[in-house]
């Protein structure tokens, strides 16, 4: 919360979105729930992470066919958020004068308006998404070196 | 995630619960993969201020500022628990150790005997109920959210120039 602060997200624990992974082993009798994206069957996993990209939260399994609110709707953490077992309220933040103890997440446009979810910068959330989503940038690319070993290295 | 070969192509398991293992597994890797690396990552304001200011906090920072801020019901419930208990504490058995196991049996009374309660309820069910309505309402509120918006893009255009600053030079 001190980092983002500095950032100017006071209150801000994490960034919260989510991803399709695709299941090309998936049985027929299951292709209707796991349909998703694109005509693929696939589960949804469902992501915190902060600014090192460092994963604090994980849901993974859910059925292709949920959009994020559904995901959402299901995750422990929701479960937990309102059920007031998460988080605790030891720490406060101040914004613009008011000082406020619920820590807040930050999502795309599509969730809903929540006061735990903090609807800003969109932008900021599918980095991580796309951090997930892409393979470092030298395996991207033929590689360039003449040994093994340097390869290796 | 995808950065490990697995993820780059879909999901070969017959369960979803492999998959659920597999993407968690991954998961951790990453996560090591991330600490091992995040005090060489230096941000524009941590560059500017000349340094190494804490940006090793895998360890030392962000993750032990997490680990007391989120580990403080649970550790909270145990302390609670072993008080509760009223049971010997473990360092008081091992230290009276020369008197044997039989000794150290015949000093607990019956309340000492008893099953240490694990996970008490901190709360009793009426207070609980109230309190779930309480986090129910309160994390539910559109109208806090819309007044959480405006009130954080007033405090970002107050303080646009310090936060731009390393952004325009």
């Amino acid at each position: 919360m001190e980092r983002n602060k500095e950032r100017g997200m006071p209150g801000c624990i994490g960034s919260l979105d989510c991803c399709h992974w695709e299941w090309h082993k998936c049985p027929t009798g299951m292709a209707g729930a796991y349909q998703s994206r694109r005509d693929k069957r696939g589960i949804v996993v469902k992501a915190v992470c902060n600014k090192d990209l460092w994963v604090w939260h994980l849901f993974v399994g859910a059925p292709g066919s949920l959009n994020d609110i559904n995901v959402m709707h299901q995750s422990p953490l929701y479960l937990n958020f309102t059920g007031g077992r998460w988080p605790p309220r030891k720490k406060t933040y101040t914004i613009n004068g008011r000082t406020r103890s619920l820590p807040s997440y930050l999502v795309d446009g599509i969730y809903p308006r929540f006061s735990f979810f903090d609807l800003s910068t969109p932008q900021a959330v599918h980095r991580g998404a796309e951090e997930l989503q892409s393979p470092p940038f030298f395996f991207r690319r033929p590689s360039e070196r003449t040994s093994r070993d340097s390869l290796a290295s | 995630m995808k950065r490990f070969l697995v993820a780059l192509h879909p999901g070969r398991d017959w369960s979803v619960w492999q998959l659920m293992t597999a993407y968690k597994a991954r998961c951790i890797m990453k996560n090591m993969c991330v600490e091992s690396r995040r005090s060489t990552f230096l941000s524009r304001r941590q560059h500017a201020a000349g340094g190494d200011d804490g940006t090793s906090c895998g360890v030392g920072g962000e993750a032990g500022g997490a680990s007391d801020f989120g580990d403080g019901q649970n550790g909270g419930e145990h302390a609670g628990g072993a008080a509760s208990a009223g049971g010997p504490e473990p360092g008081g058995a091992a230290a009276d150790g020369a008197g044997g196991v039989a000794a150290a049996m015949g000093k607990i009374d019956a309340a000492g005997n008893a099953p240490p309660a694990l996970h008490p309820a901190p709360h009793p069910v009426a207070a609980v109920m109230a309190a779930n309505f309480d986090a129910w309402a309160e994390t539910q509120n559109p109208v806090e959210c819309e007044r959480r918006h405006d009130e954080l893009t007033a405090d970002m255009f107050h303080d646009r120039g310090e936060l731009l600053a390393l952004y325009i030079g």
